[in-house]
């Protein structure tokens, strides 16, 4: 016997199912999106918000002349250079007197927002790791303004915060995992085995690896002291030694390919690229004589088909060109730091774009001249002002996004008060790779540096004056032939090139052997293509 | 805000805060490491207790079968001990019901008080009488119990219907006519009437009580209604078919558990004894009446301990037959019973177990807990817009800390038969 009136039982059923229906499918919602409940902060509503931010931005760009967000024909040509990102956590704010967090490479959510839209009005957009590789074999054709976005360690506070934002702004990523941490059903700080599932099932994000044991610090002597993994052998303290290079060789070898396996079991990802835990490639070495970068880049080899590294601001070239080749280990990073606004990072990721010839230069400030780290450059009165530092002797400096350039005339317009050398170097790929004339009082050289060995290829002595006021050198680069030029007239010619040095960009250095006394202006740069 | 928003918006702030717990439970599913057990109860909680809100919903009784041109005979049973002159107005109030004065009567019994309640009863049978209301006064010299006072009652009656009125509860008018109407309907043995607190604004504990009694019978009776198995018509105010109850009077008066005689939870057990012959015992809405409460702590206690140990005895005796009634009713009385008897496990294991030897904080238990109190003070607000709302939530509160221990407590002394009362 139930107690229940008819008519009014029809009516409360109709009246409940809508009720139980929006509670049903508000509860699969839930189920569905369970991590992100389970792991919500409330900081991460910032990053939803993005979703009515974009929209209202491309509502209101109806309203105004012009586009808002950057399209149309820019994009349409292609890419000479892909720059890579590299970010890790994205907190609810940066304590930037804290030295822990300007130490880090973590971002306010704020930030991290800032820059993923300014880079999209920019008419910036995040390619897939696939297509980069693709694109760094000479492959595939990318549109200008692609760039590859990391994070590293595989930080549940990387992927919660930025998911919506790249959701909205339609940008991939790329997580490198920790898979000692990570490979797991449940963890508190890292990304764990359904998260990463969920991730992959996105389409947004491609998991690739970071490390299994080799994101942590061993120790590498009898006292203890802690260094990277990777670079270093690890103190035995129960036999009381260094572990052997044959027993270093196998550990490094096992943690590469437990990183690969438990990618490929757990989550059926065959990964193709490594991110050095902290960059770390065996620069560092603290007790490997000679360095252990041919070990751990080989073994990367042995697994993966491009490994990442890191480096700081002010390093040559920030784009990675495609060098079909070459293989693509040691693919550069940016580590983007919390100091820099969204405009800050676009114009960098803009001065490291490829330039286009002709090209000419009177400002400098903006174009991307990038110090070697050795000296220090200025921008005063709009010249390239070079000089040394106090305990140093030279200084160079090199015009990023201009690593494809191929046969040009590369000519400057100086005044050089003192110091013994002054070099244009072209055809610059990297520290150990390019063409320099060499011009001094006593001589002019033609050199090249072909894998870090410095060549000598032509030369001439002789009594070299040079004005006091402003006057011109110049490089010329046409296939394998190289001309030093002075005010406008070749000097010396070569047609010995080494053929690797094929392509490559242009630089200046300065040098005299005492401490502090070169000294450099440059007042005009012209570089004009030469027919291939 | 305009009032009518504010009432609108707390029943979608209601189905928000069902709809958080549910979204907890599969949180708290995964928390618990996927321990079975544990889950299961805290899943079965919620369930519960959210089953009782619907069911709820759904009981209307049938107007068909209910003829409110029925007019059988009633008689009013008043037992009174110490009562003062609170039984004068209890025995008025039942006088001036509008019904005809031919067809009721009142018959109050004076077990053994030691004050003037004796003379208060015969002072308001004049005043009865005047008005044309027969009242009979029963008086014992000797205190023998609530139950032989309603005994006594049932055997003074040669009427249809039996209504006991506790002696310090008072009804309206149409109370009557709200409880004979479902007498049609030869099924029903008895009718629960729907007390409120009549000293509600008293003090906190009023207060709470106030809001614990309105959920406890348009939620948790009107739940048992939809199925005729209200499980304990109250003392305060029910209505009995007297053919029926005649049949079981004895039994029930000689009652014994564990060998020792039943003194309390008297009114539970009637209706167990009714439940237990196949009868059906509703739950009357509009039959109100006003009763008054514990207004200090320690009496509330007392009285909440005569009810655990009554609900005790009388649960595990309805155990045995329970299983006959309709499936989702059995089902959930079942479920009523042993969720309360772990609760104190589960409690320990999530404020004490898992914080101290696991180092895992409660705040699923603790937040889970917080939910069901707000919906409860939610809903209350909702059916009524009573700004008392709150202090529903309070007593939920009290209940975890204070009354959840009462249980174990009550069954341990379950043979301790002392009355325990004011």
């Amino acid at each position: 016997m139930i107690y229940l009136k008819q008519s009014a039982a029809f009516k409360k059923t109709f009246l409940i199912i809508p009720i139980f229906l929006i509670l049903g499918i508000g509860l699969s919602y839930f189920y569905a999106n369970q991590n992100f409940f389970y792991n919500f902060k409330p900081y991460y509503l910032k990053a939803y918000a993005a979703y009515f931010e974009y929209a209202s931005d491309n509502i209101m760009s109806v309203f105004r002349r012009g586009e808002f967000y950057a399209g149309g024909a820019g994009l349409n040509e292609k890419a000479q250079s892909v720059p890579v990102l590299v970010y890790h956590g994205i907190l609810p704010k940066i304590d930037e007197s804290n030295s822990e967090a300007s130490e880090g490479t973590n971002v306010s959510i704020d930030q991290f927002k800032d820059h993923m839209f300014t880079l999209k009005r920019a008419g910036w957009n995040a390619v897939s790791i696939e297509d980069f590789y693709l694109f760094m074999q000479g492959k595939k054709d990318l549109p200008k303004k692609s760039f590859l976005l990391t994070f590293d360690d595989g930080r549940k506070e990387s992927y919660y915060p930025a998911d919506p934002i790249l959701s909205a702004l339609n940008f991939r990523a790329v997580m490198f995992a920790i898979t000692k941490f990570s490979l797991l059903p449940k963890s508190y700080y890292y990304l764990t085995t359904p998260e990463l599932k969920q991730m992959i099932s996105s389409g947004r994000w491609e998991i690739e690896a970071h490390a299994e044991g080799a994101h942590e610090f061993i120790p590498i002597n009898e006292n203890g002291d802690r260094s990277f993994f990777l670079p270093n052998r690890m103190w035995l303290f129960d036999q009381g030694r260094l572990e052997t290079m044959d027993e270093y060789k196998s550990r490094i070898k096992g943690d590469l390919a437990a990183v690969k396996e438990g990618l490929k079991n757990t989550l059926g990802v065959d990964a193709i690229a490594f991110a050095f835990p902290s960059g770390e490639f065996g620069e560092n070495s603290e007790n490997i004589p000679g360095g252990p970068e041919d070990v751990i880049l080989n073994f990367s080899k042995e697994n993966f088909k491009m490994t990442f590294h890191q480096f700081g601001l002010g390093e040559r070239f920030r784009a990675n060109y495609p060098d079909p080749g070459k293989d693509f280990f040691t693919i550069k990073r940016m580590g983007v730091r919390f100091e820099w606004s969204g405009e800050e990072l676009v114009k960098l990721l803009e001065q490291g774009n490829a330039k286009k010839l002709p090209f000419k230069d009177q400002d400098f400030a903006d174009s991307g001249w990038v110090s070697t780290g050795w000296g220090i450059i200025d921008f005063m009165n709009n010249t390239l002002y070079m000089h040394p530092k106090n305990d140093g002797t030279g200084v160079a400096a090199v015009l990023d996004g201009t690593r494809h350039w191929k046969n040009y005339i590369f000519s400057a317009r100086v005044n050089w008060p003192k110091g013994k050398n002054v070099y244009l170097w072209a055809r610059y790929q990297d520290d150990d790779n390019y063409v320099a004339c060499n011009f001094s009082n006593k001589l002019i050289h033609i050199e090249q540096t072909v894998d870090g060995e410095l060549g000598v290829i032509k030369g001439e002595s002789g009594n070299y004056t040079f004005p006091e006021g402003d006057f011109t050198l110049g490089i010329l680069v046409d296939g394998r032939r190289a001309e030093c030029m002075i005010d406008g007239k070749t000097v010396l010619a070569t047609d010995f090139l080494d053929s690797s040095l094929s392509t490559g960009g242009i630089g200046v250095k300065a040098w005299d052997p005492i401490l502090d006394n070169s000294e450099i202006i440059i007042k005009e740069v012209n570089v004009d293509a030469l027919a291939d | 805000m305009n009032r009518t928003i504010w009432r609108a918006n707390s029943w979608a702030i209601f189905f928000l805060l069902i709809y958080v717990v549910l979204a907890l439970k599969i949180i708290t599913f995964r928390e618990l490491d996927h321990n079975i057990f544990f889950g299961i109860y805290s899943v079965l909680v919620s369930f519960y207790l959210l089953s009782r809100f619907a069911l709820s919903f759904f009981y209307e009784p049938p107007t068909v079968k209910f003829d409110r041109g029925y007019e059988p005979t009633v008689t009013f049973g008043v037992p009174a001990k110490n009562e003062g002159e609170n039984i004068r107005e209890t025995i008025l109030r039942i006088a001036r019901s509008d019904y005809p004065k031919n067809k009721f009567d009142i018959v109050a019994v004076n077990d053994g008080s030691t004050d003037s309640t004796l003379a208060e009863m015969l002072e308001a049978q004049k005043i009865a009488r005047s008005e044309g209301v027969s009242v009979r006064v029963m008086d014992w010299k000797e205190n023998k119990g609530k139950r032989e006072g309603m005994a006594e009652c049932v055997k003074q009656s040669s009427n249809e219907i039996v209504i006991f009125i506790d002696s310090d509860s008072f009804v309206e008018e149409k109370t009557t006519r709200e409880f004979v109407k479902y007498f049609s309907d030869p099924s029903i043995a008895a009718v629960a009437g729907h007390a409120y607190v009549a000293n509600a604004e008293k003090n906190m504990l009023t207060k709470m009580q106030a809001v614990r009694y309105y959920i406890s019978f348009t939620v948790n009776k009107a739940a048992e209604a939809l199925f005729g198995s209200v499980t304990c018509c109250s003392g305060c105010c029910s209505a009995y078919r007297r053919s029926y109850v005649v049949k079981i009077i004895n039994a029930w008066l000689h009652q014994r558990f564990l060998g020792v005689r039943c003194t309390y939870g008297d009114d539970r057990s009637l209706t167990n004894f009714l439940l237990f012959r196949g009868y059906n015992c509703i739950f009357g809405p509009d039959a109100i009446a006003y009763t008054f409460v514990p207004e200090n702590f320690r009496q509330f206690l007392r009285q909440q301990l005569r009810w655990k140990k009554s609900w005790f005895r009388e649960s595990i005796l309805a155990c045995t037959f329970m299983w006959r009634r309709n499936p989702i009713m059995s089902a959930s009385f079942y479920l009523g019973v042993f969720l309360p008897l772990l609760a104190p496990i589960v409690f320990i294991r999530a404020v004490l177990w898992m914080p101290f030897f696991q180092g895992r904080s409660p705040t699923f238990y603790v937040i889970g807990f917080i939910l069901m109190a707000v919906l409860s003070g939610v809903y209350y607000y909702a059916r009524t817009g009573d700004k008392k709302w709150a202090y529903g939530v309070l007593f939920s509160t009290l209940y975890a800390l204070v009354l959840i221990w009462q249980l174990p407590y009550a069954i341990v002394n379950i043979r301790d038969s002392r009355w325990g009362t004011r």
